[in-house]
């Protein structure tokens, strides 16, 4: 075990004994989104950071959780892989283990996948003081229960992740961004007939009148995906890394932003044209940044599949499942670890 | 235990029919695909409806009775395998497709239809079900679901799990959770992750929305011969290293071309010590590139041979011989143990001169066949049953091929689970920690423990039974299916 892993067991282990609580936390970029108990003290584990292996013909890489993303992020550009579910880097920070606790994915989640899709295994230490490996470092595993997984997105409420193997993927031997004018529901026909057939396309984003659209992939088949869009604008491709971390315009206020998802299939049609402004759709239309000025949870004409508050409001959680209660129980029954996050 | 109390419960919730107790009736569902470990269910029931297994679930939890939850039962680990004193339900009626929804690309069904029929019904909007095990004109959804299978595919399209968007499960205690759904994501804990290999342990499986792809408009494979299986093996890290994802990437060591080759005679370099088998999948313009880039691969690592098929008729020649492979192993040696360890890829040629040197020093042969892509592997261990030395070394090989794939950092179970079969290997990968973690996960599902008890996770007293597939006089369990 190393020096840093050592720190981090022992302050669970004091934190038994001594029954209290920790809010763990790393590079803090996402500390807006957190809604427990800010009493108790803070467990900074940003300091276990590294790579521990890799191997780029395996299309994994094995790092401490405090490894920041955009450390990674260059590591395996380097060998010109990514870490495809590209998770939101907000302020320019954030660590894999700060990735990994809030699941959140950038603007290539429904081609590339989930952070959970790509999450192989980890190491953890439980509410029990256990340091516990699961999953592994290879594609295809069965063996047990797919715990590694299971932490995707249980925001640091089961245990501190310690270490991640993560599956990599090629980078695209060419990318182009375009952006085209258009209406709604014309974007929205666009989109569905690119769902129906294997395409380049690796990106999309509606906002006030322009459809924004990335390709990636082998290069002849881009241009050839490029082909139907003759009168577009060829856009920088940065566009896409300020849309995943929040630094583009619309979200550069400070109103209430709520994030909705939607089915597969759906679009969301802005019935009031002053509203225009206020909502931006990645993710094929499925996923809806929307901006309310009186805080009020959004009432859309749609049933979306989830309305959570993200920026600059906060509203009640959810009461807990029975389940969701006794997972918690399962991992850490003295309530140790970020104490009144509830999922 | 079965009581006549628990029997008269089943009898006034659940039709006639659908509860069988005559031994007869009863033999059929004596084991799975894994045949090793037979044993006659208490009591068997057909679920006809969703309200049959709620009630078959109440029953159980009520009269603390075993449960196992079956499908199509052509798993290959005995997860399915009944318990003597407890109810075998047996979900392969309830095989409805109940909506494909092309503007989403995705389908819901009933856990007992096959797999294949899915694909079947997303044809006509040009789209598919992307994990294909071998045994999926047979297999049912439900069962993939419970053992997260895996298949030819998975290096680009991914396991069961990367396809599975939502589950409704019933609890023991007759809880419905509504797991995932139709969006990219979903609010709470990720119990589909859990459920998905989960082996039947937490709950019962209601019904499954999977998501669908386009169909590829163009398919070619590539077949490279090789002198040697370790240069064959640094051929597959060549290839993912060159920035390419097949569709799939397969493997046969010079006694399973040979074997194929004799079996079905499709053109194999017979002199070759190893063959890859390498689909390239997508639009045209990628697949000509991707093709290119593989042969070139495949040149640099002296393939001795390079063949390229383009059209369906010839594809299907090149991936025949693999689909041969395992009945075509049944002609070399009246019995077979299938190993499914999974390592890095980079293993791959040292971990097949371990078996060979363990091969000489049990003096069983060996067959390899597997999908190297994703660096799992298959090792038919050849051995004749009706000899006990025979078939207690045949044991201990398989065990220290399993030992062997965990100690190079890989698994014990690629993608056919623990079941009965690994349980012991379980202990040897897994910590005791982790395992008391594994129970403690169980129990939030299944206070009672009568989930499919005594399988995927052992007690941590457990180690015993070893095994495989087992193949008695080329007589492969579902003969009719390929097994690749």
């Amino acid at each position: 075990m190393s020096e840093q892993s050592s720190r981090l067991y022992e302050a669970v282990n004091t934190a038994l004994a001594q029954k209290q609580s920790v809010r763990i936390i790393g590079d803090g970029s996402k500390s807006f989104l957190y809604v427990g108990d800010t009493t108790a003290p803070l467990l900074n584990v940003s300091d276990h950071k590294g790579v521990i292996e890799y191997r780029p013909e395996e299309l994994v890489i094995t790092v401490r959780a405090g490894t920041r993303l955009s450390e990674l992020k260059d590591i395996v550009a380097s060998q010109g892989q990514m870490w495809a579910c590209d998770p939101p880097q907000f302020d320019g920070r954030g660590t894999v283990g700060g990735a990994i606790a809030s699941g959140l994915c950038g603007p290539g989640r429904p081609w590339f996948g989930s952070l959970r899709d790509s999450l192989l295994g980890v190491e953890l230490i439980n509410g029990f003081g256990d340091s516990l490996r699961f999953g592994g470092k290879v594609i295809k595993n069965v063996a047990g229960f797919d715990v590694s997984r299971l932490l995707a997105g249980s925001q640091g409420t089961l245990g501190i992740v310690l270490s991640a193997s993560l599956k990599l993927l090629p980078l695209p031997e060419q990318t182009r961004s375009i952006a085209v004018s258009c209406s709604s529901h014309e974007s929205a026909s666009v989109i569905a007939q690119y769902t129906k057939k294997t395409s380049t396309l690796t990106g999309t984003c509606y906002f006030n009148g322009t459809l924004y659209l990335r390709f990636s992939g082998v290069a002849a088949a881009v241009e050839n995906d490029m082909r139907d869009f003759t009168s577009s604008t060829e856009i920088d491709p940065k566009f896409w890394q300020e849309l995943r971390d929040h630094s583009t315009t619309f979200f550069a206020d400070d109103v209430p932003l709520w994030r909705i998802t939607l089915s597969r299939g759906s679009w969301y049609h802005e019935e009031d044209p002053d509203q225009s402004t206020a909502s931006l759709a990645e993710w094929n239309g499925t996923l809806l940044w929307y901006k309310t000025e009186n805080a009020v949870r959004p009432n859309l004409s749609m049933t979306p599949y989830s309305v959570c508050s993200f920026r600059n409001v906060k509203h009640k959680p959810v009461e807990p499942s029975k389940y969701s209660l006794r997972i918690k129980h399962a991992f850490d029954p003295q309530n140790i670890f970020n104490p009144g996050v509830v999922l | 235990m079965i009581t006549e109390f628990a029997l008269a419960q089943l009898y006034s919730e659940l039709p006639e029919r659908a509860i069988l107790t005559d031994r007869y009736q009863k033999e059929p569902f004596e084991s799975d695909a894994f045949t090793v470990m037979k044993e006659l269910p208490g009591v068997v029931v057909l679920a006809e409806t969703v309200e049959h297994v709620r009630s078959t679930l109440r029953i159980c939890n009520e009269c603390d009775i075993p449960l196992v939850t079956r499908g199509a039962g052509t798993g290959l680990s005995g997860g399915a395998r009944p318990h003597r004193e407890g109810v075998l339900l047996v979900l392969s009626k309830l095989n409805k497709i109940l909506e494909v929804d092309p503007q989403a690309c995705t389908a819901t069904v009933e856990p007992g239809t096959t797999n294949l029929r899915i694909s079947e019904a997303a044809k006509e909007y040009g789209l598919f079900y992307a994990p294909d095990p071998s045994s999926q004109i047979a297999c049912s959804i439900g069962g993939n679901v419970a053992e997260n299978a895996g298949g030819v595919h998975c290096l680009k399209y991914g396991m069961t799990l990367h396809n599975v968007i939502g589950l409704r499960v019933l609890t023991i205690e007759e809880d419905e959770l509504v797991l995932g759904g139709k969006s990219y994501d979903a609010e709470g804990y990720d119990f589909l992750a859990l459920i998905v290999g989960s082996e039947g342990m937490l709950g019962v499986v209601t019904e499954i929305t999977v998501k669908l792809l386009p169909i590829p408009a163009v398919r070619h494979v590539l077949l490279g011969g090789f002198d040697d299986v370790e240069v064959a093996g640094n051929c597959v890290a060549g290839i993912i290293g060159a920035g390419v994802i097949p569709g799939g990437l397969e493997m046969m060591d010079e006694l399973a071309v040979r074997a194929a080759e004799e079996f079905a005679q499709v053109g194999y370099p017979k002199d070759a010590k190893a063959v890859l088998l390498c689909e390239l999948d997508g639009t045209g313009a990628e697949v000509a590139s991707t093709t290119d880039k593989v042969a070139e691969v495949m040149k640099q690592f002296d393939a001795s041979v390079i063949e390229l098929a383009t059209d369906p008729e010839q594809c299907e020649r090149l991936w025949l011989g693999r689909k041969v492979a395992f009945p075509a192993a049944g002609r070399m040696a009246t019995d077979f143990y299938c190993m499914d360890g999974t390592i890095p890829r980079y293993q791959i040629g040292p971990v097949l001169k371990a078996i060979a040197a363990m091969s000489e020093r049990y003096k069983l042969g060996v067959m390899n066949v597997f999908h190297a892509g994703d660096g799992n592997l298959h090792p038919l261990i050849l051995y004749d049953s009706s000899d006990k030395h025979q078939r207690e070394t045949a044991e201990q090989f398989g065990a220290e091929i399993l030992e062997y794939c965990i100690s190079v950092g890989g698994t014990i179970t690629g993608e056919h689970g623990v079941g009965v079969e690994k349980i012991d290997q379980m202990c040897s990968q897994f910590s005791l920690a982790e395992i008391e973690q594994f129970h403690r996960i169980r129990n939030v599902f299944d206070v009672s423990r009568n989930m499919n008890p005594g399988k995927a996770i052992p007690t941590l007293a457990r180690c015993s039974e070893l095994g495989g597939m087992h193949v008695h006089k080329g007589q492969v369990p579902f003969p009719e299916l390929s097994r690749f």
